[in-house]
């Protein structure tokens, strides 16, 4: 299959503030159709990226092409190809939601009358048709959300960019609002891609770029970059993990880590569901709790980087 | 796309304007009130070199209280610039195809709109005052008033646009704005006051304004226009240009 136009790639991409360096050297390529993922933990740089590829800041370094078309060159174009979904709500809250959606359509110079047809059919497929007089300040936060994509989508872009799509939401609501993304996907063919800062969320990307400190650590599909952390393993709840690990370390075959509350345990031959069994029994004395894990991004982001994901500083 | 654009971040204005009737109240009633206390209070216990005979001071503020409601309204219509910028609305704008230059173009006329009627709601009370504009002058005070509006949002514009607190915005407003008002001839005429105030009141183009705006407000009907009306006129007209100018050139370049 030929990729040689992406639906957005980025090529050596830079960015600073001042004198302080905020990205370096990005790459990424989202094939059309695809969902990519920004991952970053806060102060990764992964807002900085979005804004330059959403064209409100302007590229410093590197390349970036949307649907073929230079960013740098051809801006006006690629905001015609582009939906982008912000991580605060960019709707007017003193306006109506239909008068959000027609002053959207005005912005891109829809048609009057199609406009119209539009957002009767956008309201309905995110379910809000019975809100369109209410004004936005009245709504929930996931109903503002609902009413910010049927905004974004009534030009119809080929590619939707999110920041951090989810922030500020309840589970709840997040769960519903990726349910109503993957719908989108399926009925439009939109290529996506977003930013985010929960693990979770990443998964079901077709690729991921991981960023730390305006560095890229990795990239590449989730289950190729869990498969080349290496098998999976078993971590041990403990009150005392150095002291259960020291033991556990006598048995040889195997690598042992001490966690804050836990001893993770990889065998080095073998399977880890057998290994998590007889280590329940060994140790039942000592262990609170067993648990066969895979490699998971946050595995990823502390072998890449020898920091835990969790210990990293503030959003730039 | 561009004017559809424009028109409805104009409209846009408008609408919140209406829909938040303190900022109404307070863009109207307070230029007003304004004029009506000190103009009653001051009354005819100045008489300064440059009054005209027999006006006394409610007379000669009016020009300067029409002034001041462009100038309130321009800096309540620029002002939204940080508000939409922090609740995000204008980054949604940003990334429309002509979002920069719309969002200028929609924010001078939304101001301008909003500036010229309340101004033109408040030239209807001249005949308080002892004016008598005919519908000559009326046509002429919609030109000036027009010109200045444009050219006080556009001076709003180019200090809200880099700005992220409406704090910061109101200090630079009451070091800039209000000084610029205070040396236009709003308050005082240029004739008795000090040298560097007088040199300072040339060189401040709201003076013109002020001027041409006192100049057709005191024409009675079948009166020839003020001589220096189209001196006036050229001045705010080209000072607005400038403004304008340097507007577009702010919001044409990305971070």
């Amino acid at each position: 299959m030929d990729h040689s136009v992406y639906a957005v790639e980025a090529q050596g991409v830079g960015y600073s503030y001042g004198r302080k360096r905020v990205l370096d050297n990005i790459d990424l390529k989202l094939e059309e159709g695809g969902m990519f993922c920004v991952l970053g933990p806060n102060g990764s740089g992964k807002t900085t990226l979005f804004k330059i590829i959403s064209t409100i800041f302007a590229l410093q370094d590197g390349e970036i092409s949307v649907g073929g078309r230079s960013l740098r060159q051809f801006p006006t174009p690629v905001r015609k190809k582009i939906g982008v979904l912000f991580q605060n709500p960019a709707v007017d809250m003193k306006l109506t939601v239909r008068e959000n959606l027609r002053h959207h359509g005005n912005l891109y110079g829809l048609d009057p009358h199609d406009l119209e047809t539009r957002i009767n059919k956008n309201l309905e497929a995110l379910g809000v048709e019975n809100r369109g007089g209410e004004m936005v300040e009245s709504l929930s936060g996931g109903l503002r959300r609902r009413v910010e994509i049927a905004k974004v989508l009534l030009t119809r872009p080929s590619i939707l960019l999110m920041d951090e799509p989810t922030t500020g939401l309840d589970p709840a609501i997040r769960s519903e609002l990726w349910s109503i993304i993957s719908g989108i996907r399926n009925t439009r063919k939109l290529s996506v891609l977003f930013t985010t800062h929960l693990l979770e969320e990443a998964e079901p990307a077709d690729e991921i770029l991981l960023l730390d400190q305006g560095h890229s650590v990795a990239s590449g599909k989730v289950s190729e970059l869990r498969s080349s952390l290496g098998k999976e393993y078993v971590r041990l709840g403990s009150y005392s993990p150095k002291k259960l690990a020291a033991r556990i370390r006598k048995e040889g075959e195997i690598e042992v880590t001490v966690e804050p509350a836990s001893v993770k345990v990889v065998p080095t031959r073998g399977q880890a569901a057998p290994l998590a069994i007889r280590l329940w029994r060994e140790y039942s004395h000592e262990v609170t709790s067993v648990t066969l894990c895979r490699p998971t991004l946050e595995d990823l982001f502390l072998q890449k980087t020898g920091r835990l994901w969790s210990s990293t500083p503030g959003e730039i | 796309m561009f004017m559809q654009a424009s028109y409805s971040l104009a409209l846009r204005e408008v609408t919140r304007f209406l829909r938040q009737k303190n900022r109404v109240i307070g863009a109207m009633a307070t230029p007003v009130l304004f004029w009506f206390l000190l103009g009653s209070g001051v009354g005819r216990s100045l008489v300064a070199p440059g009054f005209r005979e027999r006006t006394d001071y409610l007379t000669y503020f009016f020009p300067g209280i029409v002034l001041l409601i462009i100038l309130f309204t321009a800096i309540f219509s620029t002002v939204s610039i940080i508000e939409d910028r922090r609740e995000g609305f204008l980054q949604g704008v940003l990334v429309a195809p002509d979002g920069r230059s719309a969002i200028l173009f929609g924010k001078l006329i939304g101001g301008t709109l909003l500036a010229v009627f309340q101004a033109i709601v408040v030239v209807l009370l001249a005949p308080y005052s002892d004016y008598h504009p005919d519908a000559r002058v009326l046509f002429y005070l919609l030109a000036i008033i027009a010109v200045l509006a444009v050219g006080l949002t556009a001076l709003g514009f180019l200090i809200a646009w880099p700005m992220d607190s409406t704090q910061g915005f109101h200090a630079l407003i009451n070091l800039f704005f209000v000084p610029l008002w205070f040396l236009s001839g709003a308050l005082f005429p240029p004739a008795g006051a000090a040298e560097w105030i007088r040199v300072l009141m040339r060189f401040n183009p709201l003076s013109y304004g002020h001027d041409a705006l006192a100049g057709l407000l005191a024409t009675r009907p079948g009166m020839p226009l003020p001589v220096d009306l189209s001196h006036d006129f050229s001045i705010v007209c080209a000072s607005t240009l400038l403004l304008v100018m340097a507007c577009a050139f702010q919001v044409s370049r990305r971070s």
